[in-house]
This record gives C-alpha cells, sequence and structure tokens, in this order.
C-alpha cells in the first residue's frame, strides 16, 4: 500500500516536474533544455540500472 | 500564517519556522549532524521547527529555483567544453538524482514527519532570499539592499531597496564575475579551504602590505566607476570546476597555490591584503551607485561577502550610508529565513518596529536544566549546581578574572556562524598569553588568528572608536588610539603575534582592529550581566568570545556536545544551564576515557 502511494505521489512529481520544466523553457526561451534534461534524466536511469545489473554480471562471470 | 524556509544541497543547509513574520526557530543542520557546512537536506533542523509549529503549516519555501541554476549549469558546462568534462559528469548524478527533485523531496520528507505539504510548495530566487533576510529582518521601514556572494542561479550581486512589504531589485552582476568567488579563488590560492577559509584570509591581511592590488586591477579584474566589474577568466578555473585559479594565475603571482597546512610566508599576507583592499574598494563603488539609485539613507546587507566584517566596517566609515544592518546568518543558511520571509511579506503587510527581528540571533535548540542534569550524570560528570543565575555568573567571572578560559552554554543556540554568548568560550582579553592559549589549546587553529572582543554597549566607546552598535560581531572597530601601547616593527609575523598592543592585548589585532560584539542588556541580557559581572570584578569591560567548537567542528548543540567538547580541550571551566563544571573536579579517566572527536582541518 506504501509502495502503491508512494509511486503514485512519484508519478505525481514526474508530470509537475515536466510541466515546470515546459514552463520554465517557454518562459525563458532556452527549448534545449528539454532535450538535455530528458537525455540526462535517461542516462541516469540506464546507470541506475547498470549499477543494479552489474553485481549480476559480477556474479555471473 | 506559518511558513517554513528551507535551504539545502550547497553550503549550509537549513530550516527556519516563521509564525506571522516573527521567527519562532532556526538553526543550520550541521548543529545536529555535527558535521561542518553539512549540505544535505536539513531533516534534523526541519525536525526541530516542526517542533515549535503551533497550528498548520501554509507554505515551505525553497531558497532559490532549481532550474533556473541548472540552465547556469549546462551553458556553463557547454562554453568551457571540452574543459570541465570531469567537473559536469561528477556534478550531474546530483542533479538527475536530487537537486531536480527538491518538491518531491521536500513533500516526502514532510510526510515521513506526518504533515502533507502538497501543493504549499514555493521558490524564490537565490538573492531574492538574500535580499528579503537583509531587508525584511533589518529594523528599517525604507532601505537600500545590497547582496553579494559566490552565485547562486545566476546573480552574483544584487542592489535594490526595500520599502514597507516590497523589495525591488534594481541591478545585478551575474556569474561568473562575482566578488565572493574573486576573494575565494585568493582564499585557494593562499592555501585555504574555499568557503571557510575566507575568514582566515580576512585575518590573515593585516599582517601583509597591499603590495599586489595594482596587480590586480590591472589584470583580473575590469573594474567600472559604477562598481560594476568584469573578471578576465584566463586567470580563473572555476568555470571548468574542480579547482579555483588557473596557470596563467599562478605565473602572474609567481607561484602554484600555498599548500594547505604549510608554512604561511608574506607573500600571501600580501595577498591577503591586496585582495581584501579591491573587495573593499568594489564594495564602496557599488554602494555609491546604490546611494544614487534609490537614495536612501540605511542599507541593508547579505549574502557571503556580508560576512567579511572589515569590509563592512569601511563601508560604515568612507561609504555614503548613516547606517547598515547585516543579516547575522548572511551565508546560505540565512537563505532559509530570506525565503520564509520574502514569501511571507508578498502577501502580508509589514508594520514598523524599532528593533530587528533576530532576537539576538538565539533562535536554536535550547535545553532544560533536567535535560542537562541527565546528560551530566549519564556521562558521570562532577558538577556543582548553581541556586541562582547570580551565583552562576559570579562563579565564572571569578574564574575570568584568573585567567581561566570557560565555556559557556546557555538558552537557545545562535543562528548563523557567530557565537554570540549562548554557545561561546569564553576568556580573560586583558591576558597577553590568552590568544595564543586559546589558538592552540583549546581551538586547535592557526596562531595568526585573532580573537573577537565582547564589550559592554554603554562602555564600547571607551575601547573602541565604533560608528554604530555591533550586536552581532558583524563590524570591525579600532581600537581608542590611548589605550595602544606602540610596538617597534617585527621582522616576522610570529614575532608579531607576541607583541602587547593594548590593555586588552588578547584581541588587539596587529592594525589595532577588533571585530566587536556590543552587549546590549535589551539584546543578550544574560550575556550582558555576566559582563557586568567581569567589569565589577576587573573594572574592564571587555572579554574574549570566541565560538564554543575545535577547528573543523561545528559550533556545540546540545550539552553532551558541549561536554565532549569541554572534555577534549583544555578549557579549564564550564558553565552548562545552571551547572558549574570545572576540569580539576573531573576525574582523569573520564578525560582520557573520551574519545577524541578527529574533525577534518576547515
Amino acid at each position: 500500500m506504501k509502495t502503491t502511494h508512494s509511486c503514485s505521489a512519484f508519478l505525481h512529481y514526474l508530470s509537475a516536474f515536466f510541466k515546470d520544466l515546459w514552463l520554465f523553457a517557454k518562459t525563458r526561451k532556452v527549448w534545449w533544455m528539454l532535450p538535455v534534461v530528458v537525455l540526462l534524466l535517461l542516462v541516469a536511469v540506464l546507470l541506475i540500472s547498470v549499477s543494479t545489473i552489474s553485481p549480476f554480471i559480477y556474479t555471473l562471470f | 500564517m506559518n511558513v517554513i524556509g528551507i535551504s539545502a544541497f550547497y553550503h549550509d543547509s537549513a530550516a527556519v519556522l516563521l509564525r506571522d513574520g516573527c521567527i519562532v526557530a532556526a538553526v543550520q543542520e550541521e548543529r545536529f549532524t555535527r558535521l561542518k557546512h553539512d549540505a544535505s537536506f536539513p531533516f534534523n533542523a526541519l525536525k526541530y521547527c516542526l517542533s515549535c509549529l503551533d497550528g498548520d503549516l501554509d507554505a515551505v519555501v525553497f531558497y532559490e529555483k532549481p532550474l533556473l541554476k541548472f540552465e547556469r549549469v549546462l551553458r556553463n558546462a557547454f562554453s568551457v567544453a571540452p574543459l570541465g568534462f570531469r567537473a559536469f559528469t561528477a556534478a550531474i548524478p546530483e542533479w538527475t538524482q536530487q537537486k531536480l527533485w527538491i518538491p518531491f523531496i521536500i513533500e516526502k520528507t514532510f510526510a515521513q514527519l506526518g504533515l502533507n505539504v502538497r501543493g504549499k510548495i514555493f521558490f524564490t530566487t537565490h538573492h531574492e532570499s538574500h535580499a528579503a533576510s537583509a531587508f525584511f529582518a533589518s529594523p528599517f521601514q525604507r532601505a537600500a539592499v545590497l547582496t553579494l556572494d559566490g552565485v547562486g542561479e545566476w546573480t552574483t550581486t544584487s542592489l535594490g531597496y526595500g520599502e514597507g512589504s516590497s523589495l525591488h531589485l534594481l541591478k545585478e552582476l551575474k556569474y561568473p564575475d562575482s566578488l565572493g568567488l574573486l576573494y575565494s579563488a585568493f582564499t585557494y590560492y593562499c592555501g585555504f579551504r574555499v568557503n571557510s577559509g575566507e575568514y582566515k584570509l580576512m585575518g590573515l591581511a593585516p599582517y601583509g602590505s597591499p603590495k599586489y592590488k595594482e596587480l590586480i586591477l590591472e589584470e583580473l579584474v575590469d573594474l567600472k566607476d559604477d562598481g560594476s566589474f568584469a573578471l578576465n577568466m584566463d586567470y580563473f578555473a572555476y568555470c571548468r570546476g574542480q579547482r579555483m585559479t588557473s596557470s596563467r594565475f599562478h605565473r602572474l603571482f609567481g607561484a602554484p597555490p600555498r599548500r594547505p597546512e604549510s608554512e604561511l610566508t608574506e607573500k600571501q599576507c600580501d595577498l591577503a591584503k591586496s585582495v581584501q583592499e579591491v573587495l573593499e574598494l568594489i564594495v564602496l563603488k557599488m554602494a555609491k551607485t546604490l546611494k544614487q539609485l534609490t537614495g536612501e539613507d540605511a542599507l541593508c546587507m547579505a549574502g557571503g561577502v556580508a560576512l567579511n566584517c572589515v569590509s563592512n566596517a569601511r563601508l560604515l566609515r568612507d561609504g555614503p550610508f548613516s547606517t547598515i544592518w547585516v543579516q547575522p546568518a548572511s551565508g546560505d543558511a540565512g537563505g532559509a529565513l530570506g525565503a520564509a520571509l520574502a514569501f511571507y511579506y508578498s502577501s502580508s503587510p509589514r508594520s514598523y518596529c524599532s528593533k530587528d527581528l533576530m532576537q539576538g540571533s538565539a533562535l536554536g535548540p535550547a535545553y532544560s536544566d533536567e535535560e542537562i542534569e541527565s546528560v551530566l550524570n549519564e556521562m558521570g560528570v562532577s558538577y556543582q549546581k548553581m541556586d541562582t543565575e547570580a551565583s552562576l555568573y559570579a562563579e565564572l567571572s571569578q574564574a575570568l578574572s584568573q585567567e581561566k578560559v570557560v565555556g559557556c552554554f546557555q538558552g537557545r543556540a545562535e543562528f548563523g556562524p557567530r557565537a554570540l554568548g549562548n554557545r561561546s568560550i569564553l576568556g580573560d582579553a586583558r591576558s597577553p598569553k590568552m590568544q595564543k592559549t586559546l589558538n592552540l589549546k583549546i581551538k586547535y587553529r592557526e596562531s595568526f588568528r585573532p580573537f573577537a572582543p565582547i564589550v559592554l554597549a554603554e562602555h564600547a566607546s571607551d575601547y573602541f572608536d565604533l560608528q554604530q552598535p555591533s550586536p552581532y560581531m558583524l563590524f570591525t572597530a579600532t581600537l581608542r588610539s590611548e589605550r595602544r601601547i606602540p610596538v617597534p616593527d617585527a621582522a616576522s609575523m610570529m614575532e608579531t603575534l607576541g607583541q602587547v598592543r593594548s590593555d586588552i592585548p588578547a584581541v588587539t589585532h596587529v592594525d589595532y582592529s577588533a571585530r566587536v560584539q556590543t552587549v546590549h542588556r535589551e539584546i543578550h541580557p544574560e550575556l550582558h550581566r555576566l559582563l557586568t559581572a567581569f567589569y565589577e570584578i576587573t573594572g574592564v569591560p571587555v572579554l574574549i568570545n570566541t565560538s564554543f567548537n575545535v577547528r573543523g567542528e561545528p559550533p556545540v548543540c546540545s550539552p553532551r556536545d558541549a561536554v565532549l567538547c569541554f572534555l577534549q580541550t583544555e578549557m579549564d571551566c564550564l558553565a552548562l544551564g545552571s551547572f558549574w563544571i570545572e576540569k580539576t573536579n573531573i576525574s582523569p579517566t573520564l578525560a582520557t576515557s573520551v574519545q577524541q572527536q578527529v574533525y577534518a582541518p576547515d
């Protein structure tokens, strides 16, 4: 139940974050920030995934 | 209306609780975690503030705008690429995992503490926060406002004015042109730690001469008449991260940066004096512009550079403003206060009050005698409980008059970097050996560093040439000429240190200046009573006041921190609430059994 709640809270914030980012880019005319931020977040997610996978690779090999 | 202000993730994280425009609680996270300049999210500070909350919480305000700051980080990285790649990649994980998710972190932390703040989270800009902490906390109904620091989002300096409940920022300087970063670059070059060694550079300056001032103005700083300036970035490396100065800077001054903890030479003293004079020159020019823009008589200041009390005193003496009020928590911790104040006054009127909002800066945790006694019993410390405050102060002042070093732990902890009597180590300013004793045996810090005097406000003019009261230790003043003792020119800095320059030598710096705290009955009543008791015994209304900590440690917060610090140093006595503790009554096994805390040098 708690996990579901924090998950929904995170999703709520994620949408709020992208809304803020959009408004920020629009107000300051920094559209270039949108792809950069998205890319960096994807890299971060990837790195977290890789660091989660790494122990398995180490264990396997 | 209850408003919480938060600063976090950069320098000194802190939390502040404001109720109907009055400060109920304000504390830095470092006081709880015991990590100096702790920048982590201020969970403990928040917990303390919420323990003082009465009623519903209306808003939580963060002291800067993360996206605006991130834009600066990205633009800076692109402008210097491919240089600075390592610093950029080191910074990005923090951004993607933490700094971009601040509202989420705030919401989650408050949920852990049992409060739902969804829809109640707001942001101000970094310099708005500084400006609000300066103006709204000041005793002025209208005043010019000057904020100076390293960098916030983009702004490094802002000039504006406040009137009633409104604040207007008129001009600004932007990154990378920063007075704070210029001073920090020299702090780094002289072998001190950036963001904590700036005080040391300021203290070192009177030992030197301004040999490099013209060189700095010719090569490093393009200074305009209105006080705006551009730094020659060929000499600085902070845009590329990792270090402050470039190899061209090192060639200009003829040597690589001094290694930390290595011997100080005349060169570092001269560099310190030179950059101090450049800083003062720039601040004076900015102040003149601000005066022209606003026409105000009073000035409020905040931002890390506003903690440079030598520059503040020069501005008061030679600048265009008749009175200056500086926010005691001028660094980033004060940003939490400013954020809350900016939010509150965006929708509330401000009534005139002749006093400032800071309550002597005593805004942190306090501990009852029961809590203190239980800690003392638990730690096995022998103590004497004093029946009255008068008997405690009599004991304290007697010990001080016998040149004993006394730890003083009373009431609420101070907010901001200065100990103003509630978490202080006190000593006799008349003693010629006290500066050395305090530096080497108590604080374990560099011997050149001066100590600040506290003086009864009503006697301040007998000792110091002060233009206005200085209850928060934010202005230096020179010792009155009749109290000075002429000394021959010393050959070295160490020789200078031993010279007796006045009848209060322990607090007289080499240039006869002192960072004075004037003690007022209405602002710091307990400290005033203590100083009065000391004055009655000795006829001298002056004591040394330094923060209750050792080098690298944040000032003590709880009774346990105080006892540990007391046991680990050569302090003689400790006044802890109503309890009087003497080192001679402590069993040697207890003193040696306390594990020596090791703090990283600051």
